[in-house]
């Protein structure tokens, strides 16, 4: 039994690969896209367990990924993690409207971000997947 | 003696008169000045004491305030003589009114009868570069009051320039440093988070060593990331974008709920976290984030300097106007030096008391500058061994300091932005209605609900706009772009006209302002210009027809800018015109004559023949006038030559439709003439 999938999306390759080490050390099956479009499409095809989102992507912002997967039925119930250099009020707000379930500040503390991801991921179990 | 041919125009535009001189010379180097001043004798009297020193000027005159504005909105002039006393107002009214409205570099002299003596400081005070009596006014003494006017303005528009120079590089400054920030925040996580995955063993085995080397790695990170914060704070707050918005707060909930995220902590280093809070507190006015933000600095910081086993107590009451917040605690104290220069930025206390997270330096210099944005104070009463006591105090929440507060606010912001600000204020019913059933739950229904209409026009993360609603009023403040914010204004107007009905009918004014005003006298004037927004059932009906489809866009979007609360359809169709007057009642067709089919003559007769057709009102388009003979007998009202301006096409709409005019019976007699 694996702990579930999820579903990183930066456009550092960086972010991907060390957020990926930690939740892959925690038992968590990892896939990642680098830019909005890659993100929308992946979640769909795949529907992961959880999703850790950048908002300011070179192609494509974490709103419009947020709003994209919301609208479809496959996806609108997948947790989504901002995980985002952004601090602004009116990004928050935009995260809150989009019913974002938490949103996290680079840099971060790595026991926030896995508390997070635990609580999200409570309850799921999958069968172990064949490696991506 | 040079000829001067004299063709005197007078504009009337109800309020007073713009009398205009257009001398035959030529117009460079000619001095422009307008003259306001009611009396025809004072009038003509300035104007030959200066033409006995002096020829190369032409003089405008008005008659009052109204008038004078309106010339200076359209032409400039390189100087305004006064009058003190007008009609509508006094001189000094008049440059307040200028400096406001306008962002007015016009030098102002002031003229006046045998005046007392202290006028002559508030008409300085008020911006007018000199002041001179009429009576026995000598061409010298005026030509030399104007003279030192212009060049005083002229050092005035340098030093302006300058400071607008700075302030650019002020915003330059705080832009870089806020990218700067943000853009350090990624490489930092990148950074702190490849020695945390390194530290907690995921990369491999560790020893002991490696381990505090990391940590003391990972705590500096934290560090960096702390004074990052820090600075786009501080930053924000300076530049005035941090924008505050007050509101009436609940104190005591919100000191419980600082003080409960701090527990955990404080339990850590066995630490006394108390509150002294009476039972019942009343609210005050603040922006319940940036109060937190202070509450989280002082607490924190008590909580860094405080040893094991100390203790921090917090507490709150009321002072007459003021709510006094204090955080105290038993820690080592500091010192006088120390505190002179605490609130600074970048100064930070020498830590007696063992290692711990050191601060950015920025913390208290952030949290004075909250305060001193809300209007408060604080303080620090400390002594070494003694313990330190800061204190801070925020205003007791009232409903008239809060409308305040939220004009001086949204100033402060738009001035950091360098725009102006449009109000639109909204009345349910007329002004005794307003007072006498303020607190009618219907009314306050209805009220929230054009309040919760205008907020979703500009979308909730929408920071350049504002409402507010008080005393009955619904006050929305827009940043002025380009068009001085009257394109949302416009919506906001149009959305409201859709969603009410007339019972009761709803009053609108807007007043834009470019430079700072006194929020009373802003909606003073507001107040005073309150007009009937008409609901849109009641919009008059437009049918515009014409074979080409350019000249139906033109026209329809000429119409649909102005104000004149129109439904506009259009057709290129003369024979499917016919057809509507059986259906729906326009109250106004713009027709084309020459059209191929059904041709404009034609559609006319129709219409006419019909029982809605002869009480609508016609205006025929034409490309050249022979094409109007003997259309006013078939019915025409007005016509419109081509090519036409949108002033043309708007005056003859507006006045076909809400009244007529010896203006529209002359132009129809010249119909009929031809």
């Amino acid at each position: 039994m694996s702990k579930g999938t999820i579903l990183v999306v930066d456009d550092e390759p960086d972010i991907v690969k060390t957020v990926s080490m930690r939740l892959k050390a925690n038992g968590y099956d990892v896939v990642s896209a680098m830019d909005g479009v890659q993100a929308t499409s992946m979640a769909m095809k795949l529907q992961p367990d959880l999703i850790i989102l950048d908002i300011g992507m070179l192609a494509g912002s974490g709103h419009v990924v947020v709003r994209r997967l919301r609208d479809s039925i496959k996806t609108c119930a997948i947790p989504i993690i901002f995980l985002t250099a952004r601090t602004s009020e009116k990004d928050y707000r935009q995260a809150i409207e989009g019913r974002v379930e938490e949103f996290i500040t680079k840099p971060f503390q790595p026991e926030e971000l896995m508390a997070a991801v635990e609580k999200l991921m409570l309850g799921v179990q999958r069968p172990q997947s064949t490696g991506h | 003696m040079r000829r001067r041919t004299r063709h005197p125009v007078t504009i009337s535009n109800g309020l007073g008169e713009l009398l205009s001189d257009r001398g035959g010379a030529s117009m460079k180097n000619q001095l422009r000045i307008l003259l306001v001043d009611d009396d025809k004798v004072d009038r003509l009297a300035v104007r030959q004491t200066l033409g006995r020193v002096r020829q190369d000027f032409l003089i405008d005159e008005a008659t009052d305030i109204a008038s004078g504005i309106a010339a200076m909105r359209r032409s400039e002039y390189d100087c305004v003589i006064v009058d003190y006393k007008l009609p509508d107002g006094d001189g000094v009214s008049l440059i307040e009114e200028a400096n406001h409205w306008n962002d007015s570099t016009t030098p102002f002299v002031v003229l006046t009868g045998k005046g007392a003596p202290d006028i002559d400081l508030a008409v300085m005070e008020a911006g007018a570069a000199d002041y001179l009596e009429k009576d026995g006014l000598s061409a010298n003494l005026l030509d030399r009051a104007i003279r030192y006017a212009i060049q005083n303005m002229r050092l005035v528009k340098r030093l302006k320039n300058a400071n607008e120079k700075l302030k650019e590089l002020d915003r330059l400054k705080s832009d870089f440093l806020s990218t700067a920030s943000h853009e350090l925040r990624t490489p930092l996580a990148i950074i702190r988070e490849y020695i945390a995955l390194m530290r907690d063993g995921i990369t491999g085995a560790i020893v002991n060593e490696q381990k505090e080397c990391l940590d003391s790695a990972l705590d500096n990170c934290d560090r960096l990331g702390d004074l990052i914060n820090d600075i786009l704070d501080l930053q924000k707050i300076e530049s005035g974008r941090l924008g505050i918005s007050r509101k009436k707060t609940d104190i005591l909930s919100l000191i419980e709920r600082c003080c409960g995220d701090f527990r955990p902590q404080y339990n850590t280093k066995k630490q006394k976290l108390q509150l002294e809070l009476p039972k019942e507190l009343s609210p005050a006015l603040c922006d319940e984030n940036a109060i937190a933000q202070v509450l989280v600095n002082l607490i924190g910081n008590a909580h860094k300097f405080v040893p094991i086993d100390g203790t921090v107590t917090v507490r709150a009451c009321r002072d007459d106007d003021v709510v006094i917040i204090d955080v105290e605690d038993d820690g080592p104290g500091i010192s006088p030096q120390e505190q002179r220069s605490i609130f600074d930025k970048f100064t930070q206390l020498s830590r007696f008391h063992g290692p711990g997270a050191k601060g950015t330096g920025l913390g208290l210099a952030i949290v004075k500058n909250i305060i001193e944005l809300h209007d408060g104070n604080i303080n620090l009463r400390s002594a070494p061994g003694k313990g330190s006591t800061f204190t801070f105090t925020i205003p007791v929440y009232r409903e008239k300091l809060a409308l305040h507060a939220f004009f001086k606010d949204r100033m402060k912001v738009a001035a950091s932005r360098a725009k102006g600000l449009s109000l639109l204020l909204l009345r349910l019913g007329t002004e005794q209605d307003s007072r006498s059933s303020a607190q009618d739950s219907e009314r306050i229904k209805i009220l929230r609900k054009m309040e919760e209409l205008a907020s979703n026009l500009f979308g909730r993360d929408n920071d350049e706009t504002a409402v507010i609603e008080s005393e009955g009023l619904v006050i929305i403040l827009i940043e002025a772009g380009r068009d001085g914010g009257q394109a949302m204004v416009h919506r906001i107007i149009r959305t409201i006209a859709e969603g009410f009905q007339d019972m009761p009918p709803i009053y609108y004014s807007t007043v834009t302002v470019v430079s700072e005003i006194d929020p009373d006298k802003w909606l003073a004037t507001a107040k005073d210009r309150l007009v009937r927004v008409i609901p849109k059932s009641r919009y008059k009906q437009v049918l515009v027809v014409d074979d080409d489809e350019e000249v139906l866009q033109t026209v329809t979007s000429m119409l649909e800018s102005a104000e004149l609360e129109l439904t506009i359809e259009s057709t290129t169709d003369g024979y499917d015109t016919c057809i509507r007057f059986g259906k729906s009642e326009p109250d106004l067709v713009i027709l084309d004559i020459v059209m191929p089919g059904y041709d404009g003559r034609r559609v006319l007769q129709q219409i006419k023949k019909n029982a809605h057709g002869m009480k609508a009102k016609v205006m025929v388009i034409s490309g050249h006038p022979g094409e109007l003979d003997g259309l006013a007998k078939f019915g025409a009202d007005d016509y419109l030559a081509k090519p036409f301006n949108r002033k043309t096409i708007v005056t003859k709409v507006a006045t076909l439709l809400h009244g007529s005019s010896e203006y529209v019976q002359k132009e129809t007699a010249h119909l009929q003439e031809s």
